[in-house]
């Protein structure tokens, strides 16, 4: 069902590609986002504005799972009172939630109205992350990094045809590096379908299983033109259960100035925390004196590896007793996590390794930088702007070069009930100044006038260019910063993201590709 | 008598000499039957009907974090871009005689018959 509403909104759904360890496995059933208009409360004789206990309507399911310690017999209306019960308790915006009457929609249906409907300055809507999984397929758990993939990342420069994928990340060592596949490779068919226009529905699906493989062993055909060339040619991609390297590309630059370290960073995974230390201990035993960090693809994580990461760039004087994120959750919830039960407390800079794939303890490198240079488009969400909020908290001037990222100071605690784990928007962070007001993202400009806005470059993403390569413009544009003391090259008016509003717009532009809930080799949207 | 009492002083240190202890280990050559161990062991563990696991699980790390496989929301964030728990982990352990897996969060052992190497 996922897959045929995706097929009516072309792009509609151009999905990000996921940070986490993840891949093929489990049935893609997170939901779409429903649309923004609520319909009007009936009449009805529930109480409007009381709420029970949610505990009071947990695990009573409307078709109890076989099996399922937990599960009682129930209705749909008791799951409906326990979503409206638990988000009043939680949700963030729990006040600005129409109160409905439980009855009176399906199950599904009324989870999408438990939200908010309103927008962010810039109009798009406050709630972006308001979504649900199948529970047996979000239990499934895979070794951090290891997904079923190509190795090969798309990003969908044109949402509507002619179409237009490009290849923007190759994981080394991959089958789609062995293809060979390479960075800016535009992908031109897929098992004989027109990817540029075609959007027959059996178009859509054939492009979307070869684009999207879940299965090792999978093989599909692509045909492909790569940057600069004149002759398509057609290759055979072979799904595998793939590692992903998260920092997979990091070197250090001569410049004129000083040693300049480039780290190029995917995702907060597990494995994240030993490859950034030793990359960090490289580059702080190199003295460097500037460091460019690529965030353009990174969709987040763990915000603990953030955290230390933020830690490395800045280091222990900066540092000291000071705060990198404070939870918040809504107003109920000031002393006590709801979830946990724990104490709250901001998280104050992690000095040492918190054991996600080094020792626990472990002394964590650091660079002592008084700046930071971030390569950063509509795919740095999450931590990775935790680590741009988190350093700009205590006063580390963070330069923004690419384009606005994603906008997501949110979090949740999944929550399973009857089958379905929900994601409900519970709480939001800020940093030491008590800042996390980038709904509609960090932005880079020239002369900053808002707390999202950043001193940088707006840089549109270079495909011709291998990233960490000193000639991709956004790197380039960093160390042309670095080396001119502030200046940015000419900006480009051809397709830019930053022309392109969240979302919303793609709803309108008709069927098109989509993207299961695996990652990496996912379709995005530049 | 003094052969007596020397027999019984070993006796006794014998019986007090402490087990060896366990410290971390990697297990760098790991079967398709080891691997299959390590999910059943795993997987009964958490209470998961499985988990994927890579064939050079441990072979450079003693740490396994397991993560959510599926993960992004339907406008293609990631799920847990934002996570604020600790994943899942396990750590391989060995006292030079038996391997052992470690459940971090609650610190149960589980005994394995696959070989490792203690480091």
């Amino acid at each position: 069902m996922y897959r045929t509403l995706l097929l009516c909104c072309f792009l509609s759904s151009v999905l990000y590609g996921c940070g986490g360890g993840g891949g093929g496995g489990g049935s893609p059933a997170a939901t779409t986002p429903p649309p923004t208009t609520p319909p009007p409360v009936a009449n009805s004789d529930f109480d409007q504005g009381i709420f029970a206990n949610p505990a009071i309507y947990k695990d009573l399911c409307m078709i109890p799972r076989l099996g399922t310690s937990g599960d009682i017999q129930g209705s749909e209306a008791d799951e409906n009172n326990w979503l409206r019960a638990w988000s009043n308790d939680l949700y963030l915006w729990y006040d600005e939630i129409v109160d409905r009457d439980p009855e009176l929609s399906d199950t599904p249906a009324y989870f999408e109205l438990m939200k908010t409907f309103a927008t962010t300055p810039s109009g798009t809507a406050k709630d972006q992350f308001h979504f649900t999984f199948e529970t047996e397929a979000w239990l499934l758990l895979s070794q951090s990094g290891i997904a079923v993939s190509y190795g090969a990342d798309f990003t969908l420069i044109s949402a509507t045809p002619p179409r237009e994928v490009v290849v923007a990340f190759v994981e080394p060592g991959s089958p789609a590096a062995n293809a060979p596949l390479a960075r800016g490779a535009t992908v031109l068919s897929v098992d004989g379908v027109d990817l540029i226009n075609d959007s027959s529905d059996a178009a859509i699906a054939t492009l979307n299983a070869g684009l999207f493989p879940t299965v090792a062993g999978e093989t599909h055909q692509f045909v492909v033109e790569d940057v600069g060339g004149v002759n398509n040619r057609t290759i055979t991609l072979i799904a595998a259960e793939i590692t992903q390297d998260p920092v997979p590309a990091a070197s250090i630059f001569n410049s004129p100035t000083g040693p300049v370290g480039y780290m190029l960073f995917n995702s907060h995974i597990a494995t994240a925390e030993a490859r950034l230390l030793t990359e960090m201990a490289a580059f702080e035993a190199a003295g460097i004196t500037e460091l460019v960090l690529d965030l353009r693809y990174n969709g987040g994580g763990f915000l603990d590896i953030a955290n230390e990461l933020a830690f490395m760039i800045a280091g222990p004087d900066a540092t000291l007793d000071k705060v990198f994120d404070d939870t918040q959750f809504n107003d109920k919830h000031s002393i006590t996590n709801p979830v946990t039960g724990q104490a709250l407390s901001p998280d104050t800079f992690h000095t040492v390794a918190q054991g996600f794939s080094v020792a626990t303890n472990t002394a964590l490198p650091s660079v002592n930088l008084s700046r930071v240079f971030v390569l950063a488009g509509p795919g740095t969400c999450s931590a990775s702007e935790a680590i741009i909020n988190g350093l700009r908290g205590i006063d580390v001037g963070v330069v923004l070069i690419g384009d606005r990222t994603c906008g997501k100071p949110y979090g949740f605690f999944p929550q399973d009930n009857c089958g379905t784990t929900y994601f409900s928007i519970q709480f939001r962070g800020v940093n030491a100044k008590g800042f996390g007001d980038y709904a509609d993202g960090f932005v880079p400009v020239s002369t900053p006038t808002q707390d999202f806005e950043l001193q940088g470059c707006s840089v549109d993403d270079d495909f011709t260019q291998e990233l960490g390569n000193i000639s991709e413009a956004r790197f380039d544009a960093a160390l042309n910063y670095i080396s001119s003391g502030g200046d940015c090259p000419p900006q480009t008016v051809a397709v830019s993201s930053a022309t392109l509003t969240k979302t919303l717009s793609i709803g309108d532009a008709g069927p098109g590709l989509t993207k299961p809930q695996t990652m990496p080799g996912r379709v995005r949207r530049r | 008598m003094k052969v007596l009492l020397i027999v019984l002083a070993l006796l006794t240190a014998a019986c007090h000499t402490p087990a060896p202890t366990y410290s971390i280990a990697l297990a760098p050559d790991l079967s398709i039957e080891d691997l299959q161990e390590l999910r059943q062991v795993i997987s009964t563990a958490i209470d998961r009907p499985s988990v994927r696991l890579n064939q050079d699980v441990f072979s450079t790390s003693h740490i396994l974090a397991l993560e959510h496989t599926v993960g992004t929301t339907p406008l293609g964030r990631i799920a847990t871009g934002r996570t604020t728990t600790k994943p899942e982990m396990f750590h391989l352990l060995s006292n030079g005689e038996n391997c052992v897996l470690e459940r971090v969060s609650t610190g149960q052992r589980y005994l394995l018959t696959l070989s490792c190497q203690q480091q």
